[in-house]
């Protein structure tokens, strides 16, 4: 539920904010609540991290039961160096916009109609 | 020789590697031998293409599976005779347009990224082609966008391209994460990513934990999948990022972008549509998708005539063609495939021809801007011959490749025998009009009539950068007076798209 | 871009060395506990800022120069894909797990085939991608992408 309240805030902030900035923000806040709820996929009442330590070694079976899902955290290890790339990428275009510019008001970088 | 099971990872292979060891290589190497490393290897893994297709072509299955785990527990790369055919178009457009960039982009510094980029975005574009995993494909499908809006930015100094590259990022990136939100809901529904394995337990309503109500979210899940694949692809309540990066590109890749990488975005929505949820012709989805494709087609025509800036231009262009793919593939029946996924073909093919002679002409002359340009037709005679020749194919003038797809289309439409189809072939027949008219328009302010600037130092292009524009308007006109061969090509994919079960058999059985 | 001031220094001078050793265990031990290549790499990565920050791009630049990370950032990405081939010619499938780093324990630091291999290429070219992004980010008139 909270994923989803996530998931309206961030799109509010991509689609009506104006600084350049703010937009970059929005879309981390989506990719991060879009991770959250892959997690959240995963959870078993009362589970265990994924991960096979000594004392589980010989008893494999009640292992498999207790673990929570490892593969929405197998996508989401993905998905979140995914979102940092574009993160990244989207950072470096608004500085050089910056530089250009002198502004990060998106409605004054109207040069494109359409 | 090679193992037929390697030949997927090595055409996944070869453009990462080479994108790879470009960084490095850059500043020790010439501009010249980095354009010819990254010819050579995208020239290799159309080799590997062409030998894949040959293998699936008759409806045999290659599979790798990753690192040996079977089907439904680990990745495996999926080739049938659709992904083949996409990826063989994938890669021969991609082929020809580093060869011609190698002579477009000599001016620009910074090369070495430019080519690592190109190859890391052929490798994402056919790691998406080539997967048989719905988590991979997103995967993938990042990797080749995250490439596509470094490469729409790619000239830093000109203002245009950052614009167009920040709104395209973004607006991708939104489009990806609503695609994993997409993937992610399926698997909780039903607890596999495998495409194969998805179908399987669609067919048989066996979701996980017993989930009783699965059958609701069902079509939401596929409505945002369609909507994600379709930011990517361009369809038109979300194709506004494209017509400016397009044109903002440098133009052998908007000739990537819009001849390629739009179709794969289609093509995801084709795999996930037929093999995935099994949807039959006649399925009311498809009839949404078909009208998505009309409204896009009548949309983007129309906006297509205003427009001013040849690459613009061809932006909507691509826009519209896009809404007949869609409209193609929304009929379903066998023909309304061939039609749409000859289509794809024809259109990368003259898109990419387009966009390289309207580069050279802007690589000539350094304008963009149609109504200053005029009377190049004299100098510039083989721009001049493929420009007409992808124009009217695109126009769907008759010995043309253009209409032969067009009329395919049509006459599945209309061999359904609804009555709103006939209004949509209506449609279609109209915009073809529209079409002839901004070529035409187009031709006519180009290269006829008189210049409003000084164009006296104005001479042919490079023979480099004219070579892949002579062999894709080759292709155009065999494929046009010939189409058996376009037919040859498209019917393996057909079949293997709409009887998904040997698909799936053979997947999960292997 | 200029340092800060000489409390940051300070504090940076200790603090980076135990972070970098944080960073190269978090990489070391992936196949045991949580982390691995890209988490490790990160780590590694924030040593790196914090030292940009705290001194400077020229003093950092003449440690770490552009050209150098710049090699080593693709060679780590291309070792990556050159261990997964090796997999693939030994092991006949892509990216398979083949006992190039002995087939030990489960448990033990020296065990999982070629996982640890990953994990420190992994590192070492997330850490080096997000250095030289960095380095473009200050620069003021020409620059690239990630």
């Amino acid at each position: 539920m909270i994923c989803m309240v996530l998931v309206a805030i961030s799109m509010y902030c991509i689609l009506c904010k104006r600084n350049l900035i703010k937009i970059v923000i929005g879309l981390t806040v989506l990719g991060d609540s879009i991770n959250l709820f892959l997690i959240c996929l995963g959870y078993k009442f009362g589970g265990i991290p994924p991960i096979i330590t000594e004392e589980y070694l010989r008893n494999l079976p009640v292992f498999f039961t207790l673990a929570v899902d490892p593969l929405p955290q197998a996508f989401v290890l993905t998905a979140i160096v995914i979102n940092m790339s574009i993160t990244a990428l989207a950072l470096a275009l608004a500085v050089k916009i910056y530089q250009y510019y002198g502004t990060l008001d998106a409605t004054k970088i109207r040069r494109l109609k359409g | 020789m090679i193992p037929s099971e390697w030949l997927p990872v090595a055409i996944i292979i070869t453009p990462l590697v080479t994108g790879f060891l470009l960084i490095p290589l850059g500043p020790y190497t010439s501009k010249k031998f980095q354009g010819f490393f990254a010819t050579i290897a995208s020239f290799l893994t159309f080799v590997f293409t062409v030998l894949l297709f040959l293998k699936v072509i008759d409806g045999t299955i290659v599979i790798h599976k990753m690192a040996g785990w079977k089907a439904p527990f680990g990745i495996v790369l999926v080739v049938d005779a659709l992904n083949g055919f996409v990826t063989m178009v994938v890669v021969g457009i991609v082929m020809l347009a580093t060869v011609y960039s190698i002579e477009y982009m000599k001016h620009d510094t910074g090369l070495s990224y430019y080519y690592s980029l190109l190859m890391l975005m052929l490798s994402g574009m056919v790691g998406v082609t080539l997967t048989g995993d719905l988590f991979n494909l997103f995967v993938f499908l990042e990797i080749a966008s995250i490439a596509a809006y470094g490469l729409v930015a790619f000239r830093l100094t000109e203002l245009d391209p950052l614009e167009a590259g920040f709104k395209y990022c973004i607006m991708g990136a939104v489009a990806t994460s609503f695609i994993l939100l997409a993937i992610g809901l399926l698997y909780g529904l039903l607890g596999t990513v495998n495409m194969a394995d998805m179908a399987e337990k669609l067919k048989t309503g066996n979701f996980l934990y017993g989930a009783k109500n699965g059958n609701i979210i069902l079509p939401i899940i596929l409505a945002v999948l369609i909507w994600g694949f379709g930011i990517k692809a361009a369809v038109v309540p979300m194709h506004t990022w494209l017509p400016d990066a397009h044109p903002a590109a440098p133009s052998p890749i908007s000739a990537i972008l819009s001849g390629v990488f739009i179709k794969v975005g289609v093509y995801a929505m084709i795999r996930v549509l037929f093999t995935i949820y099994g949807i039959q012709p006649g399925n009311c989805l498809l009839f949404y998708v078909m009208t998505f494709g009309v409204i896009t087609m009548v949309f983007a025509g129309f906006l297509a005539l205003a427009q001013s800036d040849v690459k613009r231009m061809l932006a909507f262009s691509s826009i519209m063609n896009i809404g007949y793919i869609l409209f193609g593939v929304g009929i379903g029946n066998f023909l309304g495939l061939v039609g749409g996924l000859f289509h794809l073909l024809n259109h990368a093919i003259l898109k990419a021809l387009l966009f390289l002679a309207a580069g050279s002409i802007i690589h000539q002359t350094g304008i963009r801007d149609m109504r200053q340009l005029g009377g190049l037709g004299r100098k510039m005679p083989i721009t001049l011959t493929v420009f007409v020749i992808g124009g009217f194919g695109i126009a769907g003038v008759p010995p043309l490749n253009g209409f032969v797809s067009k009329w395919i289309i049509f006459k599945a439409a209309i061999e359904t025998g609804q009555p709103i189809l006939i209004f949509y072939v209506v449609m279609g027949v109209v915009m073809s009009a529209v079409a002839v008219a901004y070529i035409v328009n187009a031709l006519r302010n180009i290269f006829f009539g008189e210049s409003k600037i000084d164009l006296e130092n104005v001479e042919e292009s490079p023979p480099l950068m004219l070579i892949p524009m002579v062999i894709l308007s080759a292709m155009v006109v065999i494929l046009g007076i010939f189409p058996q061969f376009g037919f040859n090509l498209v019917e393996p994919a057909v079949k293997a798209t709409v009887f998904p079960a040997s698909y799936i058999h053979q997947v999960l059985g292997g | 871009m200029e340092g800060m001031t000489v409390i940051v220094k300070t504090v940076t001078r200790i603090l980076a060395p135990v972070m970098f050793l944080v960073g190269i265990y978090v990489t070391l031990h992936g196949h045991l506990t949580p982390g691995g290549g890209f988490q490790g790499g990160v780590m590694l990565a924030g040593t790196f800022v914090m030292l940009l920050l705290a001194f400077g791009v020229a003093s950092l630049e003449k440690k770490v120069s552009f050209r150098v990370g710049e090699t080593v950032k693709g060679i780590g990405a291309a070792m990556i894909a050159f261990t997964a081939v090796v997999g693939l010619i030994f092991g006949f499938w892509f990216f398979k797990n083949i006992g190039v780093y002995w087939y030990g324990i489960p448990g033990e630091v020296f065990s999982a085939g070629s996982l640890p291999l990953y994990n420190i290429w992994e590192a070492a070219h997330v850490a080096l991608a997000f250095l030289v992004a960095f380095y473009c980010f200050t620069k003021k008139e020409s620059g690239d992408k990630k």
